[in-house]
């Protein structure tokens, strides 16, 4: 908290009014939420349309403050941390709220409010002010049941933000360009252009057709200019400040790479098993085709259907095993926890439902997970006679993290790893901070031993049974974790013997299992399902959070 | 009083929960079947992760149907879930005459178990729609069905993209399955 003391006291030292100003407006400008409910009920009641009247009031200062807030000091606000975190967050969510009222005053306020978060914070609100546009002003403007003052309003609002030259262009550079976006550009002009027309021929030319007229005109305004001058633009662009102002044909890379993304998506959705030559023409595919490629695309590629993602990684042939493969290989698993593990995989892709898909997927990622953990003692030894195969050595794996560790891990701070005297042999594992020194089965140590990745393989395996188990409806008997240990403990005792020898997880201590038992019972594992929004490499601004 | 009787009756009937597990070789077609089985029932909204279990009803019975499988390795696992089973569905890919020897060799392995030893066996020759595909009567042998020993079992021919067959043999496991109680 210390250090974030100065910025304010230094932002106060500049325009005490200002920042004393915005948390007061920001309870304001929210507090109805709270009280809307009550008034509701009795609004037949004079007391209650008089309480109702001033509730309203209030909300319409609160905002107006927040206006004043924004418009005499926002550049000011935007320079401290703590104040940011007030708008990307609370301010965000209740300007949502507000988009909802039927006040038009309420409306038009936080309306001028949005407008002016985009002017003065835009850098750090991308995320919030992609959904601002889409489900606050195109929404609003274009919905059929909102009135006709409510849809004047978000349209007036939306030209208010096309008078903005600069602002338009960035609009195009930072979501038409950017993969993880939807078009805004795009989607605005679109829909200023269908709504500047009356829908039928001889249809009345009303002012919301005037509206979005004039917001087409000043979009081709500036246009024109920035085609007279558009080098004087480019020093004015400050949405990302960390790299150097990027040139017309850089813009255009992005824009183009966008569109071939959103082709391949379309089109490997559409015709999976057929799409691998339409792929290379678009040069996201190697040529020939190797599985790393593939695995490339199925990893980073935003829009794909996540179940035909999960139906490709699961298939028996030869080259999807080894794009599994390729693909297991592209995540972080050192350190991790197997159930962490196992979210983090799933989060990537649908698993299918079919038995063999999954000990497929499993198996693979059993083996990509047990070759990141470091190897345990006597591994150093055995390496000098022959080369080991990597999957059969021991090796520690993590305990599943709790909140009790993490909080130990804070207290401790970074402590050594495992003593396995393996020596320059081991891996450190980067995420999870090793706590204390753990002896070989000692209760409480953080990591435990594992003889192969068939242990692990196993115990993933059962894992998704337990997942099915424990949360499909379909299932009426749960299993306890008596019976879950009893089946880890059984299974693993009888596969000791074929078919490597040495296979077995029957040395995982109990513990262990029922570690993992709690946390497969706490949360679900998920899977995702719909295609959606993944991060997509290099390109981007920062995003810290979302108005969620 | 004769009408309250039958209500309970029905009732009572109509609560008998069988637990099938389904198996066979991947791409026999087991998740297109328990699809086409749910069809008319209202699809839940986020599937959990996981293996593809389903309750169908169908004639006053519930089948509680679990997708089981894999290699030597996991069957271990499942012995958990063959506990009480009542009946077994085996898919098989009727044109899939490379593979039929391993679809036998799993189907050994598993009537094998001892926890399934009362389970009464249900052999779906399935994508009947595909050229050259094996008739029943060719699995029924390839399978080496007739070799079973105390074991209720019977060969459907389906067509699992369309339905064809599906509830054939269900009427089968729910007259076998009936009968014996």
């Amino acid at each position: 908290m210390q250090d974030k003391n100065p910025s304010t006291q230094w932002c106060t030292e500049l325009d005490p009014n200002v920042s004393g100003l915005l948390p007061i407006s920001v309870r304001f400008a929210r507090s109805p939420r709270v009280q809307e409910k009550p008034p509701d009920l009795g609004l037949t009641d004079a007391a209650a349309v008089g309480k109702e009247d001033l509730v309203m009031d209030t909300h319409c200062l609160g905002l107006s403050l927040l206006n004043v807030a924004l418009e005499s000091g926002g550049d000011e606000i935007a320079r401290s941390d703590e104040l940011i975190a007030v708008i990307q967050d609370d301010i965000c969510k209740s300007l949502l709220h507000n988009s909802r009222t039927a006040s038009l005053s309420v409306l038009s306020l936080t309306l001028r409010a949005i407008f002016n978060l985009f002017l003065h914070f835009k850098r750090h609100l991308k995320v919030q002010l992609e959904i601002f546009f889409t489900s606050v002003h195109l929404k609003i403007a274009g919905c059929g049941t909102a009135s006709y003052e409510q849809r004047e309003l978000a349209l007036e609002s939306l030209v208010e933000f096309c008078r903005e030259p600069s602002l338009m262009l960035e609009l195009y550079e930072n979501y038409d360009c950017d993969v993880r976006c939807t078009n805004l550009f795009e989607t605005l002009v679109k829909f200023l252009v269908t709504h500047a027309v009356p829908e039928e021929a001889r249809g009345n030319f009303t002012s919301l057709h005037k509206l979005a007229f004039s917001g087409l005109l000043s979009i081709l305004h500036a246009l024109a200019l920035r085609c007279a001058s558009h080098k004087h633009f480019h020093e004015q662009l400050d949405l990302e400040p960390t790299t150097p102002p990027s040139g017309e044909t850089e813009l255009q890379r992005k824009k183009d790479q966008k569109r071939r993304l959103t082709i391949a998506a379309r089109t490997f959705n559409s015709e999976p098993s057929k799409s691998t030559g339409a792929l290379q023409g678009l040069g996201l595919l190697s040529n020939p085709l190797t599985p790393e490629s593939m695995a490339e695309f199925l990893r980073h590629t935003p829009g794909l259907d996540m179940n035909i993602v999960g139906e490709f990684l699961g298939k028996r042939h030869d080259f999807n095993g080894q794009v599994r493969k390729a693909f297991l290989d592209t995540f972080p698993f050192a350190g991790l926890g197997l159930v962490e593990a196992l979210r983090l995989f799933l989060a990537t892709f649908r698993l299918p439902g079919e038995a063999q898909c999954i000990e497929r997927l499993m198996e693979s990622f059993a083996e990509a997970y047990f070759r990141s953990q470091p190897v345990a003692d006597g591994a150093g030894a055995a390496s000098e006679e022959k080369p080991q195969n990597p999957l059969a050595v021991t090796r520690w794996v993590p305990r599943e993290r709790s909140e009790e560790a993490d909080r130990d891990a804070r207290d401790a701070g970074r402590a050594g790893g495992p003593e396995d005297g393996a020596g320059e042999e081991r891996v450190e594992p980067t995420r999870v901070p090793m706590v204390g020194a753990p002896g070989e089965d000692e209760r409480g140590g953080s990591v435990v031993k594992a003889k192969g990745s068939d242990t692990i393989f196993i115990l993933a395996f059962s894992i998704i049974m337990l997942n099915t188990d424990l949360h499909n409806p379909g299932v009426k008997k749960k299993m306890c974790l008596e019976e879950f240990v009893r089946v880890e403990l059984g299974s693993v005792a009888e596969s000791s013997q074929p078919p490597h020898g040495d296979v077995t997880t029957g040395d995982l201590p109990q513990y262990f299992l029922s570690d993992i038992f709690e946390a497969e019972s706490a949360i679900a594992l998920r899977s995702s399902s719909a295609p959606y929004v993944r991060s997509a490499g290099p390109i981007g601004v920062d995003v810290s959070s979302s108005a969620q | 009083m004769g009408l309250l009787f039958s209500k309970i009756w029905a009732r009572m009937v109509s609560s008998k929960e069988m637990r099938i597990l389904m198996l066979g070789l991947d791409a026999a077609g087991k998740t297109t079947i328990l699809y086409r089985l749910k069809l008319a029932e209202v699809v839940t909204t986020i599937p959990t992760v996981g293996f593809n279990v389903e309750t169908v009803e169908y004639k006053n019975i519930k089948f509680n149907v679990w997708d089981v499988g894999g290699q030597d390795k996991i069957r271990k696992l499942w012995r958990f879930y063959y506990q009480g089973t009542d009946g077994l569905i085996f898919v098989v890919d009727s044109s899939d005459r490379d593979r039929i020897n391993d679809a036998k060799e799993e189907l050994q392995h598993l009537l094998q178990h001892d926890e399934l030893r009362d389970a009464v066996l249900l052999v779906l020759a399935n994508k009947q729609d595909l050229p050259y595909a094996m008739p029943a009567a060719e699995i029924v042998e390839k399978l080496e069905l007739k070799h079973l020993q105390n074991r209720a079992w019977y060969c459907q021919s389906t067509v699992a993209s369309t339905g064809d067959g599906l509830y054939e043999g269900l009427d089968w496991l729910s007259r076998t399955l009936s009968a014996r109680q």
